[in-house]
């Protein structure tokens, strides 16, 4: 009979070293303990049938640079990303005094390393194409692997995914990662024989586990996400990238089947004259918009570009209405209904911005008369900052089509 | 001007911006700087088929007024965000007033920052497009 009370021992027969824990170790020991003791956690599983998602692995790796080339577990990222961005209520963090409620899908990825492992995050990933997702891995895991990250860089996040696929595991359920609501732990794609219209064929599945904290993801959250995850990786186009002229000769009669459609990357090169030529034509009075000498001596680059620009600037070098073709929407059907700018740099003459769209949300509203679609589009300068957030609503009169 | 942004309490209005009546040539020119040629805008033929009385002005000139405005009163770079919901369109002879009231004010840091609802009105009373800025301000 063993004493429950008594500490942990050994046999004189044992044969072993001593090693002091190292601290990634020890911090490794101690998040996953706090975590698995504290959270009151529960496993949600589902099976996904991948063989749309490998099929258009192989033709967007045709189309790819070296840099570019996506992994599936790349397209598990942006599957997740945009499902959290569908179900919001699953992008959430438990802390003391309250539920996190986060505003970007940050992906934080289990990277495996000497001695432990890393998450490094890949930021904003909703807003991000699989290409520009691809990119980033890459980069991210290869300086975790030589120790290269920024704290900034793989501290936080909203949400994580660990994957185990690559050593043949087929299933397993992640600690979580806290303080995040859930983790999301990928197995292997393999040939399993499945029913399907009443014959057994074999598919190549992957199972992947939602491990979910109850005190902010309920099971209905956790399956929602799991539904509309499992959903977009068997219907892969909207993961794919720029859908444009794949779908124009035949749109998908549902506008929800949009959500996540990636709109191509815009680079704009901001001139002098089309910054006046703004300013004049929206009464512009305050002399940073109008004068160089005075923009500068403000302490700006060159002449400044009015509050609206941004969103001209994307427009013009973009062709707008491709994304409604697309949808089979006509542009007399169209209204322009809010706009929104969120601003974190200035904009000035000389500068060469890229902005990388998606549309983060397409919807009918009850009754199908009225459809509703939001791009959001954010910005990016020479420097690499981001200088301005944008989201466009535009309103869908479906009756007049 | 009628108060500084920075002497402003909730639900105090801010200064109006009245600006001269829109012409079709005030839509040409931002037509031709925002690259939106949209023909609704530019040809009285076509905005007739659209059930419209004239050529109708570009949401985000309103908007564009709007922040013009908001950005006079809050100084260049002051505008953290901006929004508008277009609510009706706005043609040519309409006087549009570009107006705000302070909603609340949060302290932060030695300055202050002021959520500003916005609204765009036309002389006879039509509701053109509200909105919302997030302004800060040093005090």
């Amino acid at each position: 009979m063993t004493d429950a009370t008594a500490p942990i021992s050994h046999s004189p027969l044992d044969r072993f070293t001593i090693t002091p824990l190292t601290g990634l170790r020890l911090m490794i020991a101690r998040r996953t303990s706090e975590s698995f003791r504290e959270a009151p956690h529960f496993p949600l599983v589902v099976d996904i049938d991948m063989g749309a998602a490998i099929e258009a692995r192989t033709r967007f790796n045709a189309a790819a640079t070296r840099e570019t080339k996506a992994s599936l577990n790349d397209f598990v990222i942006r599957a997740a990303a945009l499902t959290l961005a569908a179900v919001p209520a699953a992008n959430v963090g438990f802390f003391p005094d309250g539920q996190a409620n986060f505003e970007h899908a940050d992906v934080a990825v289990a990277v495996a390393v000497d001695g432990g492992l890393v998450t490094p995050i890949v930021r904003q990933a909703e807003l991000k194409s699989l290409a520009r997702i691809a990119e980033e891995m890459t980069d991210l895991s290869a300086r975790a692997r030589t120790m290269r990250l920024s704290p900034r860089e793989y501290k936080g996040g909203s949400f994580t995914i660990s994957n185990l696929g690559m050593f043949g595991v087929r299933q397993f359920a992640s600690i979580l990662n806290a303080p995040h609501g859930c983790i999301l732990s990928v197995g292997a794609v393999e040939e399993r024989p499945v029913g399907r219209d009443g014959q057994i064929v074999l598919a190549r599945m992957m199972t992947v586990t939602l491990t979910c904290d109850h005190r902010v993801v309920d099971g209905v959250t956790g399956a929602r996400f799991l539904r509309h995850f499992k959903a977009l990786l068997e219907a892969p186009a909207g993961l794919v990238g720029d859908l444009m002229g794949a779908v124009a000769d035949d749109p998908p009669k549902s506008i929800e089947a949009f959500a996540g459609m990636v709109l191509p990357t815009v680079t704009a090169e901001i001139t002098l004259d089309e910054l006046l030529m703004f300013s004049r034509a929206t009464g512009q009075t305050d002399s940073v918009h109008l004068d160089q000498e005075v923009a500068v001596a403000a302490g700006f680059r060159s002449i400044v570009a009015p509050p609206t620009f941004a969103w001209c600037a994307f427009v013009k070098n973009h062709d707008t209405t491709a994304a409604f073709r697309a949808m089979g929407r006509r542009l007399r059907q169209l209204r322009h209904a809010e706009q929104v700018f969120d601003y974190h740099e200035p904009i000035c003459a000389g500068d060469r911005l890229v902005f990388d769209g998606v549309v983060s949300a397409a919807e009918a509203k009850p009754g199908g008369r009225l459809e509703f679609v939001v791009r959001t589009v954010t910005a990016r300068n020479q420097l690499g900052q981001l200088v301005v957030v944008m989201r466009s609503t535009t309103a869908i009169k479906v009756d007049a089509g | 001007m009628t108060a500084r942004l920075d002497q402003l309490e909730p639900g105090d209005a801010v200064a109006e911006l009245v600006l001269p009546p829109v012409t079709a040539s005030d839509l040409h020119l931002y037509a031709e700087a925002s690259g939106d040629r949209n023909p609704l805008h530019l040809d009285r033929a076509v905005a007739a088929r659209a059930g419209q009385p004239d050529v109708v002005a570009h949401g985000m000139l309103l908007m564009a007024w709007l922040g013009r405005h908001v950005q006079d009163l809050a100084g260049a770079t002051a505008v953290r965000s901006l929004s508008t919901r277009f609510l009706s369109p706005a043609h040519p002879n309409d006087v549009v007033t570009c107006a705000g009231r302070v909603e609340r004010i949060e302290v932060e840091g030695d300055g202050r920052v002021l959520h500003l609802e916005l609204s765009a009105t036309t002389s006879d009373g039509r509701l053109l497009a509200n909105g919302a800025a997030v302004v800060a301000v040093n005090s």
